[in-house]
């Protein structure tokens, strides 16, 4: 792991200190759920003598992460990824396996891992909505042990790094989507964690704030080494963010890999929408697959951009001439994790 | 420990600030509160012009007493620790998380995180109802107090017990509800007027008894040792009810709760 | 008869869907028995032998069964929601209906207030009969009279809640106002006969319809012989008309300022 120099002088405790962040050796957990039949009489039964049933939500998960990396977390909707990273941060007590993170167990050291930890949970707002932002910081500054002084330096620090200038006093209600999540962020990093959990950060913000989120936690990492556990249904956040993607569903890992790989098998992939003046048939290219049938007004077609550039197949569009509109889009995460699952046999070997 | 104070200060403070920011709705709240409780004193004070003396061994001076002290400990209790009442929405939500991912303890963090606009009212009225009723009658005020201290950290911990039981039924919001009705009525009525299970219920399970109907005895006749007993058994309830949230906290679920059809 | 039907339509549709609120229903039996209890438990300190004005302890124990059983029948819901309505501006929605609104709202409680009385009906008179034993001295003859009495209550309580709801046109935050409303009513009926109240206090709530909603109806309940309630009856009668008119003339007021000045 390569560090800064000025981060070493800056933070010399975190070099002794184990340089896993996040070790788990076959965590498991599971509900107790009520099991509950349709209709009256049965709503009435299950009042009185409810029938429970375990259901497994994390099945055995072994995963190291080193400190300084970042880390996509992936898997469709109910594989476990929150239950896992709950775990990570003390909220749920697992039932079963070990886990370490940062050399510290989130059961027995849940005030001392918290110190050190951060949270982005994209739709979970941490500030107080009738307050400006500055005096949700004062409130986090006692909860973190943050004296005044330091306090306030930390605050403009960040408000230099985010930009947050004069709306940091503004009553929270009265910000724009993207002044408030640029503030969410900035008290998630108030008290300086080491590691730090981002579960869909950028959920329902536009493209440019999205943006500018990412430069941040890129920046994060690269000048303080924080270590970054991502999950994301944005196939941007993984690919711009994270080095290492690992892929769960159904509570197991079934894919642990680096993102350069995932991007060619999967990620590089780009989804063009064509509209056009006239009936075309979209032409031949390799790396081309058109999903539409061909001499219609509209085209769809998958760019495979490992094989051929964007660029290129823009061009070759235009060139038919009567070009009306083209989108072009990131394959839905949804798609990506069902062609992971289809070719899995070979990648896992 | 000092820590924690500059924590419940903090939160305190913002709470208030929120509120401001809706100054009207905050009066309106406040006094129409204060509007609620003036009905039952006029009840009380029909009663006994109608029908004198004391009524089930209080006097009218004694409703007027435990009246203030009941509405001075509600008043405080949901100042201080409102969200103690919305403890089952935060655990089926799982909105415990963010109370849990902080470095401090975790009762204190979620019962300091909110307050309750027309609380405000009821502490207040306790206060004026004291002024009005016992002028300044030192003793009267002493217990009075007593009894507001306490009664704020009991009534807190019998509503945390009956929202803690959510970790375990998965909604207890009911029995929370339940709870608070059963408190304030124990708290607001001569005791005697209840049978005696029920009177055992007032010292034991939900004991507002310690809190509101012992100060009054102990303002008319002092016994250091039923003043000890009475103070043993609220510290001693007060951290049970912790206890108990810690290892319904165990239990946690964090929002992941999903009921299965069939 | 079309308009009718559409009433009634109205009114099955809001029974079937008050019936799927069963867990919120519990709840209220709940309130409604405590409350009864300690009330009765009170009663029973207070009451050392005989009657106070004219009310042994059975009839007063069954006269507060009564009155919150005519409390718990009608509810509060409808100025909440006609509050809600006013400030999200559904108002202004529900007036391109073919149904009048304020006559809209009456019969979409109908059916809630309907099951309201049934189930509290029966929890009333198990607990009475529970509690203290049969009312002294109850005869059948007496129910029309008790009926028709409830149903001119229950239409006053909700015609008055309504116009209190309306007040949302007009202020920023009425409950200040819903809350003297109720206190009054509690005060001046509902927790106690009017017979209790000071002199001076009796004449004053006989001129306010505040003592018809609980006092009327009770009173006729626990000890009302016919003649009574034929200086009761037109009383509350002409308090419904009073709040009935009042509903219609500041909604058909603020309507018409709505749809001037937009909502």
């Amino acid at each position: 792991m390569c560090i800064p120099e000025f981060f070493i002088i800056r933070q010399p405790e975190r070099m002794f200190k184990a340089m896993t962040a996040i070790e788990t050796k076959n965590l498991t957990k599971t509900y107790r759920t009520r099991v509950k039949a349709e209709g009256l009489a049965a709503s009435f039964r299950s009042l009185f003598k409810p029938v429970w049933r375990e259901v497994g939500a994390v099945n055995g998960i072994s995963l190291t992460v080193e400190q300084g990396e970042m880390v996509a977390f992936i898997g469709p909707n109910g594989a476990g990824k929150s239950t896992f990273i709950k775990m990570l941060c003390g909220i749920l007590y697992p039932t079963g396996g070990s886990l370490s993170v940062l050399g510290l167990s989130p059961v027995k050291e849940r005030r001392k891992l918290a110190m050190r930890i951060g949270t982005v949970f994209g739709q979970k707002s941490q500030l107080w909505l009738h307050l400006p932002a500055v005096d949700s910081f004062t409130l986090l500054g006692a909860i973190y042990e943050i004296d005044d002084r330091e306090r306030r330096r930390r605050v403009a620090e960040l408000s230099e790094l985010f930009e947050l200038g004069d709306f940091l006093h503004t009553p929270v209600r009265k910000l724009s989507l993207g002044q408030r999540i640029r503030c969410e962020v900035a008290a998630s990093l108030l008290h300086d964690p080491e590691l730090l959990f981002l579960d869909e950060p950028t959920i329902g913000l536009d493209v440019v704030v999205k943006q500018a989120l990412r430069e941040l936690i890129i920046r994060r990492n690269r000048e303080r080494g924080t270590t970054v556990f991502l999950t994301s249904h944005d196939p941007a956040d993984i690919e711009q963010l994270c080095k290492r993607a690992v892929v769960i569903d159904r509570g197991d890992v079934v894919l642990d890999s680096p993102v350069e790989r995932l991007k060619s098998d999967y990620l590089g992939k780009k989804l063009v929408e064509v509209k056009f003046a006239s009936p075309q048939t979209v032409p031949e290219m390799a790396g081309v697959t058109v999903l539409t049938k061909e001499g219609g007004l509209t085209a769809a077609l998958t760019v495979d951009t490992a094989r051929r550039p964007i660029g290129e197949v823009l061009e070759r569009l235009s060139l038919t001439g009567s070009v009306l509109d083209i989108t072009v889009s990131n394959p839905p995460m949804e798609d990506i994790i069902a062609a992971i699952f289809q070719k899995k046999p070979e990648a896992d070997q | 420990m000092k820590k924690h104070l500059k924590i419940m200060a903090c939160y305190f403070r913002l709470n208030l600030a929120s509120a401001l920011e809706y100054r009207s709705s905050f009066l309106t709240q406040a006094f129409g509160m204060a509007l609620s409780n003036s009905s039952f004193i006029f009840f009380w004070w029909i009663a006994f012009s109608q029908l004198g003396g004391r009524i089930a061994g209080y006097s009218f001076e004694d409703v007027l007493f435990i009246w203030a002290t009941t509405s001075a400990a509600f008043g405080l209790g949901t100042i201080l620790f409102a969200n103690a009442s919305r403890l089952t929405t935060l655990i089926v939500t799982g909105e415990l998380d963010a109370f849990l991912l902080q470095p401090c303890n975790v009762l204190v963090n979620v019962l300091c995180a909110r307050t309750n606009l027309s609380a405000y009212g009821d502490l207040a009225y306790g206060f004026i109802l004291m002024g009005l009723a016992f002028g300044g009658n030192a003793d009267a005020w002493l217990w009075f107090l007593v009894g507001t201290a306490a009664g704020c950290l009991v009534y807190t911990a019998i509503t945390l017990t009956a929202h803690t039981l959510s970790f375990y039924l998965g909604d207890a919001s009911l029995i929370g509800q339940l709870a608070t009705e059963f408190s304030i009525n124990f708290s607001i009525y001569p005791e005697k007027i209840y049978g005696p299970a029920v009177r055992a219920l007032m010292y034991s399970v939900l004991p507002m008894g310690l809190a509101i109907h012992i100060p009054l005895r102990l303002s008319r006749e002092f016994s250091p040792l039923i003043a000890l007993a009475a103070l043993a058994g609220t510290v001693l309830y007060c951290v049970l009810a912790g206890l108990f949230f810690y290892r319904g906290l165990r239990r946690y679920e964090s929002g992941n709760v999903m009921v299965t059809r069939l | 008869m079309k308009k009718l039907r559409k009433y009634a339509v109205i009114t099955r549709i809001s029974l079937q869907n008050a019936i799927a609120y069963r867990a919120a229903a519990l709840s209220r039996f709940g309130f409604y028995t405590l409350f009864i209890y300690i009330f009765m438990m009170l009663w029973r300190a207070i009451y050392k032998e005989g009657s106070v004005h004219g009310y042994s302890y059975e009839q007063m124990v069954w006269y507060l069964i009564f009155t919150e059983f005519v409390g718990f029948s009608c509810g509060t819901g409808i100025f909440n929601a006609m509050n809600e309505d006013v400030k999200s501006g559904a108002v202004g929605y529900l007036l391109g209906r073919p149904v009048h609104y304020v006559l809209y709202q009456f019969f979409n409680s109908m059916g809630q207030m309907l099951l309201n009385f049934a189930s509290f009906g029966l929890l009333a008179a198990l607990l009475g009969y529970l509690f203290v034993g049969p009312l002294p001295g109850f005869t059948l003859a007496r129910v029309p009279a008790v009926l028709l009495s409830v149903a001119l209550s229950l239409t006053l309580h909700f015609f008055f809640l309504m116009l209190i709801g309306l007040s949302s046109f007009i202020m920023e935050d009425n409950t200040p106002l819903f809350l003297i409303y109720q206190k009054l009513c509690f005060m001046l009926g509902m927790l106690l006969p009017v017979e209790f109240l000071p002199a001076w206090l009796q004449p004053v709530a006989k001129n306010l319809p505040f003592s018809y909603i609980f006092w009327a109806p009770a009173k006729l309940f626990v000890g009302g012989d016919a003649g009574l309630f034929w200086t009761l009856a037109p009383r509350q009668a002409l308090w419904c008309a009073v709040s009935i008119g009042l509903v219609f003339f500041v909604y058909g007021r603020s309507v018409r300022r709505l749809q001037v000045n937009g909502g």
